[in-house]
């Protein structure tokens, strides 16, 4: 005869009163169709995978990684040692999280990064696998800002601190591959790079540091805040060396995201939100690298008087801001997610910056802002009111 | 009675004695503290003016005074909160709430600690002090308001906080304040949310669905309302950007002993009125004004049918093919199976609940999928309850429920043509779940013999919609039934950010722990040990859970960040157990 249930409570005290521990947490991997569950090495990749796929707030699944690797680095496949480096990498951010006081040494940031290094020389060779190489690249860009750049002031010294931050971006770069079996990978060390440049781009900026500024604080504060420049660094500063060079560092980020696009157009594999999170990225730092242009027309058009010249220099800037804004717009509306708002208040966005450096009253530039209404109305609808606010203040202006 | 009283805040009382002579030696003299205000509201004509418009206000007495204290003080208290108090995100079914740990009341501190805080306690005297008080008892017609019986704290509200709606009725509070510090140099905008929002009341202690009344808070303003039960509803609407609103908040009590305007017996005589003889009134009025109503309609019409399902406790096999195929018209092949069967059942019998992932088929589901992201990303989400149309109905009072329901008598009435094609699924599911062959189904999972069922289809908009904890309501009208209700929840959630936890949506069972005084139905900052089930929203799982007498559940706020709404399909049943061992209790 069937038992009958004792209900939720009831259920709870007698697992207590039988002195049940509370199992641990259960994890439940997911394999590809046809992997072996039995393999160290697939059991090993599908944990790496459920902590990357994962909101990633807990290291548990990272000691999981770590604690699967019972030989020593030089045994390992260029595999294993890839994923034991990403999970160190990864182990970095939950240590930058302990209060020095509680640190233990040998267990922190600084010990982290080192080991993920070692664990990647031990394999060391001609030619390195390229996840291998991913990994590192991964490691030394990670490591830049979350180990280094997070203890600099505007007053450190090179001198003193020796850290070569320029060197160590080098070694990402020149260790970046694109991995066409892991293609989100791929995209996240790019990511990772480009977060390190806007890092050392405004270092010291207060106005960087400041959180949860909205679009019409932001235009506020800038109109308030005029006459504050952002700090100059010295040359003798760590980040002296990556902010004179910016330039070609975002030279070499958007050929590398070109080269991820041309990856994941050939793979048959690659998942829709892959390539749209790929555009993304592309259009955004193509909206960035368009700013000077913007700027350069803004500054020709509101600036005081006009010669003919002036004004056929102000063309000019209109000319290639807007293609470069429109460069920006086609990668972001391949960006765009039917089921995603956000993407389409970029595209949104973009287009009125288009829109802004059209010539006046022209039809084009009528079409740019109706076609960023008609977006922002849509996204409104679509986000519950989200973007009521700014649809409002859109009109207004 | 199905509505809680929450213990928003607790109180303490300062009684002097040890503290007393200290109190005396920092006494302000009375023209530096009245100083210390801005000097209008010693204006006789400004108080009468006041007075008026509070006499006035809608939906009750309530007012604001701007600037109301000297700037650089109220910076000062505004800094030493930020360095000197450490606050903890506090989660109840009511509230998301950052609130001051260590210094959460300031009564009874001692000098040490005082120390820390030298403009919070000045702050404190000034509000407290007698020539204040006598203003805002006359501005809000409320004679004597206690300087003895002092109840503050301070809270920050950030990205998410809210609170929900509740009336303030607790002990001898006699008004209510909140003094706002969000950031002294910027204005607070309406859209970063976190306004005061006041609701009108459709009958003693019934406030209705939507707030009539909003107040964007700013640096140095008070807003302040008479306690008035049944009728001071309100709530914190969510903040919804990236900001801090400080505030400190506060009550001042029914005079105490030795006070002027103390009263004999009066403290006692409205704590009495507002917590017992009301206590019956509230419940039949919420009987009346409470939508949806718990209508569980009798689904068992007979002893045959009730013995066919007790008959599937013992036998899973009593399944016939013909209903097996009824019931693969909607529910997933792979839980019809004997081997499906009996694993649910094994688990249910263990835990009293179990999660059936991927419930619905697929044909169902996928339809029902790009029906639900359609409505959610192409229709304008009606968040009012005159945006509200036909079928569907807006579930109040607020201070128990808010979310849409498919009125299904409405649904019924509706012609083909103006049938939604969503709404007609979602029916068509809703009556599936009602049919005798489904109990068939529940019978065989639970060994439990559903006698009367409910079955709701419900959407908790973002920036809107929750259930608040409530006690358990068994059924008397059905003879022998066990003293647990069956309960199952058909989540459809169509979005995929439910799992972080930080946009609420989910769904808790837990221990009523009503003795320990504190908040009952805490969710973060309790250990966690009495939640026992957790469940964020999710697509296409199937809850079921036996919910004793001693279990309080709720669905969480779902917060304005949250990408879509919550969907679900919500079922009751009164159960009886399948067999007659009474030995197995």
């Amino acid at each position: 005869m069937a038992k009958r249930p004792l209900g939720l409570s009831k259920s709870n005290q007698a697992k207590r009163a039988r002195h049940e521990e509370t199992p641990p947490p259960q994890v439940t991997l997911e394999l590809a169709a046809g992997e072996d569950a039995a393999s160290p090495l697939v059991q090993l990749r599908a944990l790496w995978r459920a902590y990357w796929t994962s909101a990633r707030d807990t290291d548990v699944l990272l000691n999981g990684v770590l604690n699967e690797l019972t030989v020593p680095p030089a045994q390992m496949s260029a595999e294993q040692r890839a994923i034991c480096a990403l999970a160190l990498s990864e182990l970095a951010v939950f240590k930058a999280g302990v209060p020095a006081e509680d640190a233990v040494p040998g267990e922190d940031v600084h010990a982290c990064f080192e080991r993920a290094l070692q664990v990647l020389d031990s394999g060391e060779s001609e030619d390195a696998d390229p996840l291998e190489s991913l990994a590192r690249s991964k490691v030394l860009f990670q490591r830049v800002p979350l180990e280094h750049v997070s203890q600099l002031s505007v007053q450190s010294d090179e001198g003193r601190l020796q850290l070569a931050l320029d060197a160590q971006l080098e070694g990402g770069k020149a260790a970046f591959r694109v991995v066409t079996q892991d293609l989100p990978l791929s995209l996240e060390v790019l990511r990772s790079f480009d977060d390190l440049l806007d890092i050392a781009e405004n270092f010291g900026d207060p106005r960087a540091a400041d959180e949860g500024l909205d679009s019409e604080d932001e235009d506020e504060e800038s109109d308030e805040e005029e006459e504050t420049e952002t700090p100059q660094l010295s040359q003798n500063h760590p980040l002296y060396p990556v902010q004179q060079r910016l330039g070609e560092h975002y030279d070499w980020l958007a050929a590398r995201l070109a080269d991820l696009a041309t990856a994941a157009d050939g793979s048959a594999a690659a998942e829709p939100q892959t390539l749209r999170e790929i555009a993304r990225a592309r259009g955004e730092l193509a909206l960035r690298r368009a700013q000077p242009a913007v700027q350069a027309f803004l500054r020709q058009t509101y600036g005081e008087g006009e010669s003919k010249d002036e004004a056929q220099e102000e063309a000019l800037a209109g000319k290639t801001a807007a293609e470069q804004l429109e460069a920006a717009l086609e990668l972001l509306r391949a960006a765009q997610d039917p089921e995603d708002p956000d993407t389409w208040v970029a595209v949104a966005e973009a287009l009125i910056e288009r829109g802004n450096v059209l010539r006046q009253g022209s039809a084009e530039q009528d079409k740019a802002y109706a076609d960023a209404e008609a977006l922002l109305e849509r996204a409104n609808v679509a986000a519950h009111g989200k973007y009521a606010d700014v649809l409002e203040n859109f009109r207004e202006k | 009675m199905s509505q809680q009283k929450r213990k928003i805040e607790e109180t303490q009382d300062i009684t002097g004695g040890a503290a007393a002579p200290a109190a005396k030696q920092l006494a302000m003299e009375e023209d530096k503290m009245k100083a210390l205000f801005n000097q209008k509201i010693w204006n006789t004509e400004w108080q009468d003016n006041l007075r008026d418009t509070i006499a006035d206000a809608q939906p009750y007495q309530w007012g604001s005074i701007t600037d109301l204290v000297d700037d650089s003080l109220l910076r000062a208290v505004r800094k030493e909160i930020e360095t000197e108090i450490h606050f903890t995100l506090k989660e109840t079914d009511i509230y998301k709430v950052n609130q001051s740990g260590d210094l959460a009341n300031l009564s009874g501190l001692n000098w040490a600690d005082l120390s820390r805080l030298p403009n919070m306690y000045k702050l404190r005297e000034i509000l407290y002090s007698e020539p204040y008080r006598k203003v805002i008892a006359k501005v809000t017609g409320s004679k004597y308001l206690s300087g003895k019986k002092m109840d503050m704290s301070a809270n920050t509200y950030t990205k998410g906080c809210h609170l929900l709606t509740h009336d303030d009725v607790i002990g001898s509070r006699r008004v209510s304040f909140i003094l706002y510090l969000p950031d002294p140099d910027h204005k607070w905008k309406d859209h970063y949310g976190g306004g005061l929002r006041l609701f009108p009341s459709v009958a003693n202690n019934i406030p209705y669905a939507d707030h009539c009344a909003k107040l964007v808070p700013q640096f140095n303003q008070i807003a302040f309302f008479k306690v008035k039960p049944g009728y001071s509803f309100h709530d914190v609407e969510e903040v919804k950007v990236d900001k801090h609103r400080l505030s400190i908040q506060g009550w001042y009590h029914i005079p105490q002993e030795g006070e002027e305007g103390y009263i004999p017996g009066e403290e006692e005589a409205w704590v009495n009125n507002n917590n017992s003889t009301l206590a019956q009134l509230e419940f039949n009025l919420l009987q009346e004004y409470e939508y949806p109503k718990d209508e569980r309609k009798l689904a068992v019409k007979s002893e045959d049918e009730e013995q066919s399902l007790a008959k599937l406790a013992q036998e899973l096999t009593a399944l016939t093919a013909e209903e097996t195929s009824v019931l693969a018209k909607f529910i997933h092949p792979e839980h019809l199976t004997a081997e499906g069967l009996k694993a649910l059942q094994t688990r249910f019998l263990e835990d009293s609940a179990v999660s059936i992932v991927d419930f619905l088929n697929d044909a169902t589901a996928d339809s029902l999928n790009k029906l639900i992201k359609h409505r959610e990303l192409n229709e304008e989400c009606p968040m009012t309850v005159k945006e509200t149309k036909k079928p569907w109905e807006t579930a109040k009072p607020p201070h128990k429920w808010r979310f849409l329901y498919l009125d299904e008598a409405e649904f019924s009435e509706e012609s083909d043509s103006e049938k939604n094609q969503l709404d007609k699924e979602l029916y068509e599911v809703s009556q599936f779940l009602q049919s005798f062959t489904f109990k068939k189904f529940i019978a065989a999972v639970t060994c439990l013999v559903p006698m009367t069922q409910s079955v709701i289809v419900r959407r908790f908009r973002p920036g809107s919609d929750f259930t608040l904890a409530d006690k358990l309501q068994l059924n008397k009208n059905v003879k022998d039934l066990m003293e647990c209700v069956l309960e199952g929840t058909l989540s459809l959630s169509v979005f995929d950010d439910w799992e972080k936890g930080n946009v609420g949506g989910y769904q808790v069972y837990m221990l009523n722990e009503e003795d320990n005084g504190d908040d009952q139905a805490v969710v973060h900052d309790d250990g966690g040990e009495s939640v026992l089930i957790n469940k964020p929203a999710s697509w296409n799982t199937l809850n079921l859970v036996l919910r004793d007498e001693n279990i309080l559940e709720f669905v969480k706020y779902v917060s304005w960040g949250a990408k879509g709404s919550r969907w679900d399909i919500k079922m009751l049943w009164d159960v009886k157990a399948s067999d007659d061992d009474e030995d197995d209790e």
